[in-house]
């Protein structure tokens, strides 16, 4: 089983994705580089 | 697609305590959906070694997280770090590799979250994939 497999459905994987950039985008420390572009 | 990592990052002026930020945040939000502290655990590894390969490039050892299926992985790295060794029993010269390709921010129109490590050298045989969490979702949808 793959960790993607063990952290759950891929609608669990896209709540914890959006949870990961709420979280992300509410840190001034770092929110920037979530918003880069590559 | 398939940039490698460090020159994904290169322009970021990302830093460690940048990268541990963002570890936290990965780590509790999966906390907060109940993923166990386990799987959680091997998750952040994953990202430790990411974190190794970008401030300290050099050759690292993978930790075993071998993925099956690769069908939904988009993107190839172009890294290659390794070096020449040499088969201690058959004296045969052969190139022990790690490839990396990470992806954690928002990449164009998608969001993504992906690691793809790649091992390849003697006593592995062939090639073998190792992937963290990946998941991509067109933005605003």
């Amino acid at each position: 089983m793959t960790l993607y497999e063990e952290v759950g459905s891929e609608q669990a994987v896209e709540q914890i994705v959006d949870n990961f950039y709420d979280r992300v985008l509410a840190d001034d420390t770092v929110k920037d580089f979530s918003l880069t572009q590559i | 697609m398939g940039r490698a990592m460090r020159k994904v990052y290169s322009g970021l002026d990302l830093q460690p305590e940048h990268f541990k930020a963002f570890a936290l945040h990965l780590g509790e939000a999966l906390a907060a959906h109940n993923v166990s502290p386990k799987v959680i655990n091997a998750v952040l590894d994953c990202v430790a070694l990411c974190k190794d390969y970008i401030f300290h490039p050099r050759p690292v050892e993978h930790r075993a997280l071998p993925v099956e299926h690769r069908d939904y992985l988009y993107s190839l790295p172009d890294i290659r770090c390794g070096h020449l060794a040499e088969n201690p029993a058959s004296k045969a010269s052969y190139f022990d590799a790690t490839y990396f390709d990470v992806k954690l921010t928002r990449l164009g129109t998608f969001h993504s979250l992906i690691m793809e490590v790649t091992r390849q050298g003697q006593g592995v045989g062939a090639t073998q994939h190792y992937l963290c969490l990946e998941k991509v979702k067109p933005v605003g949808v």
